[in-house]
């Protein structure tokens, strides 16, 4: 075997890969410019007082497992929700501690006879409860059987045509709902619709809202800030344009509910089914020939704490690796699929390649080429521009998600949070996605090994 | 072992266009830099313009402002958009006399010259302001953008004609009310509320007559939306020969009258759940006591929907007690019935 063929090839497979990733993003970013700036002039618009009305009512799902400590902050603020017509169900998912409790002493439960109308199947649901201080909450108590199951049910007993899933953890802004459902009512084709995550570490919180924005002191959370501004504001809202977006947060989503249950509901064998939903209801609507429109709303729509420490952030990571790829192989008839459209043959085959195996190559290939370098084996001048492609790129789309967010949102006002902010964008590519590149590794072999195993 | 160097073009196109992104990263840095300038900038000259303007304007309510200070050109967007703010949060005569101080301001020449510009946002503006303006110069212009392919700008212009002169928009606008899928129902319905049934109820009555098959749907639910009674006669006409299960699902939704109750009555059985429900729950808004009877088929329904709309229609019938109510459950041998009973019961009682 030629090995010098072998290694020139390697290096530049690896020069090439990290050339392709990122011109692939560079081309979403485009996309998400023009789409960003159709929908804030829009959005203007859209906020004048009789450009709103006739917003159709929306059930507030939310999964609780052990969440004694903050469930009744987040209920309360969510009572407080700026949305003509809403009905809140908390879930409780057979909770160890003391949640059921805490909802019956605050928001003075009472045993409710509904008439339960199991449409998905799941775990038993033991009792219904409803506030007698708020007509609009009830709470399921049923047997655990996870965050899937929980939502489940929760759509079982949902009253309006629309839910929209929470998480225990999440911190909404008042505007939330009305920003969600404004894709429903500009297009009667949605199905879903999902927004920006931000990062609420050190913003000032009252009564269960953000009332205060500023930056984390954490290091690690700025990082997260930048990494989320490139995942949400050219990644989902570039796949938005083509009606492509693959993943929608788990921590608020908003479906149209006979769609869902016509797909099945969340999948209760997978950790990530808030992902997995998404791409089962892409599958599931283009095989079927139907038109639809999967929507992903720029505006900040909630807010949640970034870990501020390694092990935890690796703990995230790992997970999402998992989750993304149990979505993908579970709807793996969707690749190439002749009905399947931009789905099949742009985001779907994209996120397999980038985002599910990518992390592989692009652990792979630091290895090589560093040690390639150290061995002598790879030429300076190689590794030297392999560092100010792999690196200048990475820079080159923080900074556009950056400037796409000073083109949009500017959601952190002050000069010195933009300095700030600038400094992230650049530090963030020595070290910082490097890692999360290794921890999204880890957690793809991991989610290999757990397979192998369970086929054994 | 032969090593890639500069010498190779391949390598040496990799570093220049190495070079080349690390060279647009720092000029789209300064780029990021220039617009927060920019937008501090903007930010200080809105709040002067609002802090001058918004004193004005309230002045304005009572009689018109002896002198206007001027506005620059640069302040003209901003200006437009604090005005249809707060043309949008007004009513009556109050309109009328912010539109006084527009028309003093040359409000009406800079939106025309707006309407003409390419800019998206600058012709959203423009078609806004034209509208709460009642500009009659403006309408081929707008009429016109009703055409235009973008849904939000063509549904601005059509809302803009409406209120310029409602009937008139409506003889133009109605076939685009069918025919524009991309413009949402529930916008047009919006449309049709701030109308007036007076203005609207007609020409959508006669449209709905003259409408084709497929237009039926989308009409009777505007017609639902004008809230008028005048409106009944046509739905009755359309009740008679409906065959479209949305159509008649919409026509019942629209029933506000006890002499149609007879309508409810017929459709309490029909194939389709959709109308179902809409039956059973036009039954609970126009029946009497003697549907008491009628009503308790459907609270065995085979969908959830039906039985629970059956079970409130029956507790919400005049002179039906929650005693009665109750007693009908206990003597109902269904279990789905017994169930939903028990939870409307329920539900009646907490409320």
């Amino acid at each position: 075997m030629n090995w010098s063929a072998l290694l020139n090839g390697l290096q530049w497979f690896f020069l090439l890969y990290f050339i392709g990733i990122n011109i692939g993003y560079i081309l979403l970013n485009l996309l998400s410019i023009r789409a960003l700036k159709v929908y804030m002039e829009a959005r203007s618009l859209a906020e004048l007082p009789a450009y709103s009305g006739y917003e159709p009512p929306i059930s507030i799902l939310i999964p609780a497992y052990n969440e004694e400590a903050t469930i009744v902050a987040l209920v309360r603020s969510l009572l407080q929700l700026d949305y003509p017509e809403f009905e809140i169900i908390v879930v409780n998912d057979g909770s160890q501690d003391s949640t059921l409790a805490v909802l019956q002493n605050e928001f003075s439960l009472v045993l409710f006879p509904e008439a339960y109308w199991q449409r998905i199947k799941g775990k038993g649901v033991r009792a219904i409860y409803r506030s007698t201080t708020n007509s609009n909450l009830r709470v399921i108590e049923k047997e655990h059987g996870g965050k899937a199951d929980s939502l489940n049910a929760g759509i079982n007993a949902s009253r309006y045509p629309l839910f929209c899933a929470v998480s225990a953890d999440s911190i909404l802004q008042s505007d939330s709902l009305r920003r969600a459902v404004q894709p429903f009512l500009d297009n009667p084709l949605t199905v879903a619709s999902g927004g920006t995550v931000r990062i609420a570490n050190d913003c000032e919180v009252q009564d269960g809202f953000i009332t205060g924005i500023a930056l984390p002191k954490s290091g690690l959370a700025m990082m997260q800030i930048v990494e989320g501004l490139r995942t949400f504001l050219f990644g989902a809202m570039g796949w938005s344009t083509l009606n492509a977006v693959l993943i929608i947060s788990g921590a608020f989503g908003l479906f149209r509910k006979d769609t869902v249950i016509e797909a099945g509901g969340y999948h209760t064998g997978t950790s990530g089914e808030d992902m997995e939903l998404i791409v089962r209801l892409h599958q599931v609507l283009r095989l079927k020939g139907t038109q639809y429109h999967i929507t992903f709303v720029p505006d900040p729509i909630f807010w949640t704490k970034a870990p501020e420490n390694s092990s935890a952030l690796k703990t995230k990571r790992v997970n999402w690796q998992r989750r993304l790829a149990e979505s993908l192989t579970l709807n793996m008839q969707l690749l190439f699929h002749r009905k399947g459209g931009s789905v099949s043959w742009l985001a779907f085959p994209f996120v397999m390649i980038f985002e599910w195996l990518g992390p592989m190559f692009e652990v792979m290939g630091y290895i090589f080429m560093i040690s390639g370098f150290a061995l002598g084996l790879i030429s300076w001048q190689v590794f030297s521009v392999f560092l100010l492609v792999a690196i200048g790129f990475g820079m080159l789309l923080s900074v556009t998600a950056l400037l796409l967010e000073e083109l949009s949102f500017h959601i952190y006002p002050k000069t010195t949070q933009l300095a700030k902010l600038l400094i992230a964008v650049l530090l963030e590519n020595f070290g910082y996605r490097q890692r999360v590149s290794l921890w999204r590794f880890i957690g793809l072999l991991r989610w290999i090994f757990k397979r192998k195993a369970q086929a054994k | 072992m032969s090593f890639a160097n500069y010498s190779d073009p391949h390598l040496k196109l990799m570093l220049w266009v190495g070079l080349a992104i690390v060279g647009v990263t720092l000029l789209l840095l300064v780029q990021t830099v220039l617009l927060r300038m920019q937008l501090i900038l903007r930010q200080r000259r809105e709040q002067r313009l609002t802090e001058q303007w918004q004193p004005l304007f309230a002045q304005s309510m009572t009689a018109l402002p002896q002198s206007l200070p001027p506005i620059a050109k640069s302040d003209w967007d901003a200006f437009l958009r604090l005005w249809n703010h707060t043309q949008e949060s007004l009513s009556g005569e109050s309109k009328h006399k912010l539109n006084q101080l527009a028309w003093a301001c040359g409000v009406n020449h800079v939106a025309q010259q707006l309407l003409a510009q390419k800019s998206m946002r600058a012709r959203l503006i423009a078609v806004i302001t034209l509208g709460h303006l009642q500009e009659k110069n403006a309408w081929a212009r707008l009429k016109s953008i009703t055409d235009d392919p973008h849904p939000l700008l063509s549904l601005a212009a059509a809302r803009a004609l409406m209120q310029i002169d409602a009937s008139a928009a409506l003889a133009e606008l109605l076939p685009l009310f069918t025919h524009r899928h991309d413009w949402p129902l529930n916008k047009i319905a919006n449309m049709i509320n701030e109308a007036g049934p007076d203005a609207v109820t007609g020409p959508l009555t006669q449209a709905v007559e003259i409408a084709a098959p497929e237009d039926f749907p989308r009409l009777v639910r505007l017609l639902g939306a004008a809230h008028s009674e005048q409106s009944l006669p046509a739905i009755r006409r359309i009740l008679q020969s409906a065959t479209d299960d949305r159509v008649i699902s919409a026509c019942l939704q629209a029933l506000t009258d006890p002499d149609d109750v007879e309508f409810a009555r017929a459709y309490m059985r029909h194939p389709s759940w959709f109308v179902r429900v809409q039956a059973v729950s036009a039954l609970g808004r126009i029946g009497s006591k003697e549907d008491r009877d009628a009503l308790i088929t459907p609270l065995s329904d085979s969908v959830w929907w039906v039985r629970y709309r059956a079970a409130q229609a029956l507790a919400g019938l005049p002179q039906v007690t929650l005693d009665e109510v109750r007693q009908i459950r206990d003597n109902i041998k269904d279990r789905f019935a017994q169930d939903i009973l028990t939870q409307v019961i329920a539900e009646k009682q907490a409320t």
